[in-house]
């Protein structure tokens, strides 16, 4: 290859450009494709793990971009967030830089599904993920399209990439794939439509039918964007102005901070003329003329799907939301829509304040080539191919959020598979993105899967403000966490249970200072002395109401983050003591692995119907074969009574 | 939902009855589990302080406000000495119904949970207790869970009782989406919670209704029953006396002439039937009027099928209405009554059948019974009751829980736990109205809610 075709496909910004150009190493310990959300985290989480590492994208100035909205988290994202966080991630460290409104959700005194979310500048959030990647240790970051993935005796081998024309193939032990909305992708708006993952850029083309050769059933979703219009303008002043928490929240656990300037949002509402100007059109949107055929989410429907909808609704709430700090575009959240663009014009002129709006963009809808991930390991792991992983929205999700945390999953497994180690497992009783691993691999999805926290069985006790004390240790014995951020870790550990202990062991004598504040909070007054956290467990009773009922200061100093954590522990231990012990049965029942050889037809006590069924599934732990309907404690203890008997016999 | 529940709960105290179905000589509810123990020193009474070293001990069961419910003959098994290797007691009662749902409702007061199917010796292994010999057992188990399953499916043949599963499943989906609305969706719909209200009072009332009808399908000859109901004066007793073709019921001018429900054998289709006569639905300010028309709902929750009596030289009032709008999902017919007279109005074009008759004089009689009839070999056999014991408890115990769920919604307690809350109802339900899945809630909170700012 000669000298200027290898720069060109270098990213410039690259710090291990020169190992590259002197040695001409081809051979990489892994392979990620893909520099969006999932790409990112779970290249950095690979070369942080001690990989040579490859980072193979479409376009490197275009990495770490956010496709649709400007913002992170959300109610169940935050929770992802604050994971992947604790787990070593990327992603709440730059929201933390980058954002430009903090809000918590769902603050009710003592919630125990608080959410964190921020609206970032996304220019700033791209620039700054491009320079972590750029300056990460054994990270390459290398501007082609991945055609092929080669594999040789059912394992990975090596990926064909293209660039400028030039067709190459790179050797490597393990590939993530993370290629996002960009698969056979279709972008539509109004009648027109053209190849493109994202606006102004190519679809990939070969890498779907590349998975489908290896195994994978490919299925096709569909997403959608709302216009971007010129601040300008917009007559603000129409509208309700919605400004962040003071002071703002952080996402991460870690020594970060919030510098940059906090600006506002703004609230407006559709009303009917703008439905009517929808209505009017609906035979030229490419989702009611039958032009798409992608499968799009029901949680983030297009304006269009609204008004058919819901035709009793005159007007729906739209949030419109600045997208850079040096930036005069607006992201006006609530109107996607692929309708074509003589109709975005007119319906969005009927909205409250923009009747002179001017246009930067126009909304369009992207049909793509997903997997089903029902061919994936609970590592993320194809069924078929070894060292092949996937992650993000090409594994059938959607979100910045999902597509991270799945990353950083996919990598420290194509990490310790590249090391020859056993793969990280997280279960849905102990985290979020165990939720998350654990539907995908079992239902498969038939839209776009987006995390809620009803879809978590345990979400009392997986919440955001103990992320770490769930998850970080994991990430140090990964070698993903810090020695300053250990310690921090550890500090913060000692500081809760040593809080912990002093609530459950001092009491609170009744005074009558204390009687009138706890009147002053519509509680009754002590009639006896009281364990502080008794006192804690009424639920008008708050923390910081509390502590000025106590004759000395508390003698332990707490930040309002670790404050959190031990007034929701105190006031709902009784849940999450339950919770506790089901999560303990569960890590046993998912420890108790069904061996392959395992014949479900000679199992004694199944009933026909559920030897069939086993033997179809195949469920690989016992926690698996609880997940499928039929199956009863009893048909399980018959299962299990086989295993130990095998064990027995064998031993 | 893809997560084991049945096992993960492997810690908490669970129930069963041991012995066949109710009503018998004596049934045995045997309890498993952590609070097993403190179960029976709070209503155990006899002989002193009870403690779990008195293998065997003669006393009263008592309620958990100090009534003695029933003479017991309580057993109790110390951990790990116990066929689940957990502390357990068994409690042999009288094998009535009443007996044994009293005593089941202080369990289930203590957090207790009825088992499932192969629970114990589920326990039992676990905890080692169950040895290669017993292994022949657990077919044992699954001829028990089939017996269950053709419960369940004996249930799926019964129309009317399907519709009104379905409506309680309904309900339930429905209060599960608006509680998870309320969490996953706050910035959209901050106050949606309040809305929570009325589906908790309904599933709870519909709950309460099932089970109630099984009771006194149980306690009555197992009859289905065929109410009479109407408005003061339109002609119940006339009719229930005409059908019986007797003088049973007194008739009389003044209106609320029939205070109690009076009710008498009824041969239709080669089944015997329960005919029962009620007192008028009197929009009535008296505690006693009250308490009749309450009681008019309960019959009507536990009637197989049920007669509106109108008069109709007036034609239908506010509660004629207002009960066709309750009940109106289970079969019934109109009888427009008092043909006879001159005042008489045509009877109203409805959905519903309507059958102009005149109870006193004769009229119309002959159509009304085959049309009594035909609709009756249509319920085949259907009997709006549910097949098992097991399934009249859960369902009881459900209503009660879904009134805490009320009380906590007025105590403020945070939409999360009352979801967390309400879904252990749901999968305590699942074998009376089925598996319902995070995916089925997801649906009807979209279907209900525009979500996506
Ligand atoms: C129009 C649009 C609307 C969206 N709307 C929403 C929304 O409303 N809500 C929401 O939560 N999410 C939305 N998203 C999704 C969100 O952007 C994604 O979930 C998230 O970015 C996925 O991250 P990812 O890392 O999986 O993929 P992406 O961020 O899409 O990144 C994929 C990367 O892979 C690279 N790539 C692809 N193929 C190849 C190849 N063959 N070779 C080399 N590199 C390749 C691309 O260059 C790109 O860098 C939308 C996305 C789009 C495009
Ligand atoms: N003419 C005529 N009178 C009827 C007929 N049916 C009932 N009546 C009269 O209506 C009055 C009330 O009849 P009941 O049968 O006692 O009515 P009910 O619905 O049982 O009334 P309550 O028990 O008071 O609620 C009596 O005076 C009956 O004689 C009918 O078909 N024709
Ligand atoms: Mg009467």
């Amino acid at each position: 290859m000669s000298e200027s075709k290898k720069s060109s496909i270098e990213f410039s910004q690259n710090s291990a450009l020169e190992s590259e150009r002197l040695f001409h190493v081809k051979q990489y310990d892994v392979i990620i494709i893909g520099g969006g959300h999932a790409g990112i985290e779970a290249s950095l989480s690979c070369a942080r793990m001690g990989l040579q590492t490859a980072l193979l994208t479409l376009d490197p100035s275009k990495i770490g971009e956010m496709s649709c909205n400007p913002s992170i988290g959300g109610v169940g994202k935050g929770q992802l967030v604050k994971e992947l966080d604790a787990l070593g991630g990327e992603m709440g460290r730059t929201a933390d830089a980058t954002g430009i409104q903090f809000k918590r959700l769902n603050t009710r005194k003592g919630s125990a599904v608080q959410s964190s979310r921020c609206q970032s500048d996304k220019k700033q959030y791209a620039l700054k993920m491009q320079s972590v990647v750029g300056g990460q240790e054994r990270l390459s970051v290398l501007s082609c399209e991945v055609k092929e993935i080669r594999t040789k005796a059912g394992a990975v081998e090596s990926v064909v990439i293209e660039s400028g024309g030039v067709r190459e193939t790179l050797e490597t032990r393990a590939v993530v794939v993370t290629a996002g909305t960009f698969m056979r992708s279709l972008m539509h708006c109004g009648e027109v439509k053209g190849e493109g993952g994202r606006f102004g850029e190519k679809s990939s083309v070969g890498l779907s039918d590349s998975l489908r050769d290896l195994g994978f059933a490919v299925q096709r979703l569909k997403t959608g964007t709302p216009p971007r219009l010129i601040a300008e303008s917009i007559d603000f002043s129409k509208m309700e102005i919605q400004e962040g928490d003071v002071p703002p929240r952080r996402f991460s656990f870690w020594d970060t901070r919030i510098e940059l300037p906090q600006v506002p949002c703004y609230l407006t509402y559709s009303n009917t003329r703008v439905h009517g100007a929808i209505r009017e059109n609906l035979s030229r949107s490419p989702l009611y003329s039958g032009q798409i055929q992608g499968i799009g989410p029901r949680y983030c429907p297009s304006i269009e799907d609204k008004v058919v909808k819901f035709p009793q609704k005159e007007r729906h709430p739209l949030f419109f939301e600045p997208e850079a700090l040096d930036s005069n575009w607006i992201y006006p959240n609530g109107i996607s829509t692929s309708l074509p663009a003589d109709v975005q014009e007119a319906f969005v002129r009927a909205i409250p304040g923009c009747a002179e709006v001017k246009f930067a963009r126009y909304g369009y809808a992207v049909e793509y080539d997903c997997i089903d991930p029902r061919g994936l390991s609970k590592s993320f792991e194809s069924l078929q191919v070894r060292g092949l992983f996937t992650a993000g929205q090409v594994n059938g999700t959607s979100g910045y959020e999902e597509a991270a945390a799945q990353g950083l999953f996919a990598g420290i497994n194509a990490a310790l598979f590249a090391k020859g180690e056993a793969p990280f497992l997280l279960s849905r009783a102990e985290s979020y993105l165990g939720v998350l691993i654990d539907d995908l691999t079992h239902h498969g999805v038939t839209e776009p899967y987006r995390m809620f926290t009803s879809r978590a069985e345990f979400r009392l006790s997986l919440r955001e403000d103990n992320a770490d004390l769930r998850l970080s240790p994991y990430a140090r014995a990964l070698g993903l966490l810090s020695d300053a951020d250990f310690e921090r870790f550890q500090a913060r550990q000692e500081r809760i249970d040593r809080s912990k202990q002093i609530l459950a062991k001092k009491i609170l004598k009744p005074t009558p200072q204390i009687d009138a504040i706890l009147a002053s909070l519509g509680s009754n007054p002590l009639s006896q002395p009281q364990f502080l956290a008794q006192v804690l467990k009424r639920p008008e009773v708050g923390l910081s109401d509390l502590f000025s009922m106590l004759p000395d200061p508390f003698p332990v100093e707490l930040d309002a983050d670790t404050a959190e954590t031990l007034e929701i522990e105190v006031k709902y231990e009784g849940y999450i003591e339950l919770q506790r012990e089901q999560i303990e049965r569960l890590r046993k029942l998912v420890g108790t692995r069904i061996p392959e050889t395992l014949d479900f037809r000679k199992v004694a006590g199944l009933s026909f119907e559920l030897r069939d069924k086993l033997t179809k599934l195949r469920p690989g732990s016992l926690a698996d074969a609880s997940a499928i309907p039929g199956v009863t404690p009893a048909a399980l203890t018959a299962v299990l009574f086989h295993i130990r008997q095998k064990e027995g016999a064998s031993a | 939902m893809p997560i084991d529940r049945k096992l993960l709960e492997t810690h908490d105290t669970i129930f069963a009855l041991a012995t066949g179905a109710l009503p018998c000589a004596v049934a045995i509810v045997r309890v498993s589990g952590p609070s097993a123990f403190e179960i029976a020193r709070k209503h155990f009474r006899g002989g002193g302080n009870w403690e779990p070293q008195r293998a065997m001990a003669y006393g009263s069961y008592v309620s958990s406000t100090g009534e003695e419910l029933d003479r017991i003959l309580l057993l109790s098994f110390v951990a790990p000495h116990s066929f689940t290797g957990e502390h357990v007691i068994e409690i042999q009662c009288h094998g009535s119904i009443a007996v044994v749902s009293a005593i089941e409702q202080t369990l289930v007061e203590h957090g207790c949970r009825a088992a499932q199917a192969g629970e114990f010796s589920y326990r039992a292994f676990q905890n080692g207790k169950l040895g290669a010999t017993d292994l022949e057992n657990l077919g044992d188990l699954f001829k028990a869970r089939d017996t269950a399953d053709l419960g369940r499916l004996q249930a799926r043949k019964d129309a009317a009782l399907q519709v009104e599963i379905h409506a309680v499943r309904e309900e339930l989906i429905r209060l599960q989406a608006i509680l998870d609305t309320a969490v996953d969706f706050s910035d959209e719909y901050g106050n949606v919670v309040e809305a929570a209200r009325l589906p908790m009072a309904q599933s709870a009332e519909r709950c309460a209704a099932i089970a109630a009808r099984y009771e006194l399908f149980r306690q009555g000859a197992q009859s289905p029953r065929l109410v009479l109901t109407g408005c003061p004066n339109a002609g119940k007793s006339s009719l229930f006396n005409a059908l019986l073709c007797r003088y049973r019921a007194i008739v009389h001018e003044t209106a609320g002439t029939t205070r109690d429900a009076i009710e008498e054998d009824l041969e239709l289709e080669g089944r015997r039937w329960k005919l029962v006569d009620t007192a008028g639905l009197r929009e009535g300010e008296s505690l006693m009027e009250r308490q009749g028309i309450e009681q008019s709902y309960d019959f009507l929750s536990a009637a197989s099928f049920w007669v509106l009596v109108v008069d109709g030289t007036r034609g239908f009032t506010e509660s004629e209405r207002d009960l066709l709008a309750r009940f109106g999902g289970k079969p019934h017919l109109i009888v427009w009554n008092k043909k006879d007279l001159p005042g008489f109005l045509p009877p109203p074009e409805l959905d519903d059948t309507v059958v102009a008759v005149s109870a006193l004089g004769g009229l119309g009689l002959e159509e009304l019974g085959q049309i009594l009839k035909t609709r009756i070999r249509q319920l085949g056999s259907a009997t709006g009751v549910l097949p098992s014991q097991t399934q009249a408890s859960r369902l009881r115990v459900s209503a009660s829980l879904l009134s805490d769920l009320q009380s906590d919604l007025d105590r403020g307690v945070p939409p999360e736990v009352l979801g967390e809350k309400n879904r252990a109802i749901l999968r305590s339900l699942d074998s009376v109205v089925g598996d319902v899945g995070v995916e089925e809630v997801l649906d009807r909170v979209f279907a209900e809610f525009c979500i996506g700012k």
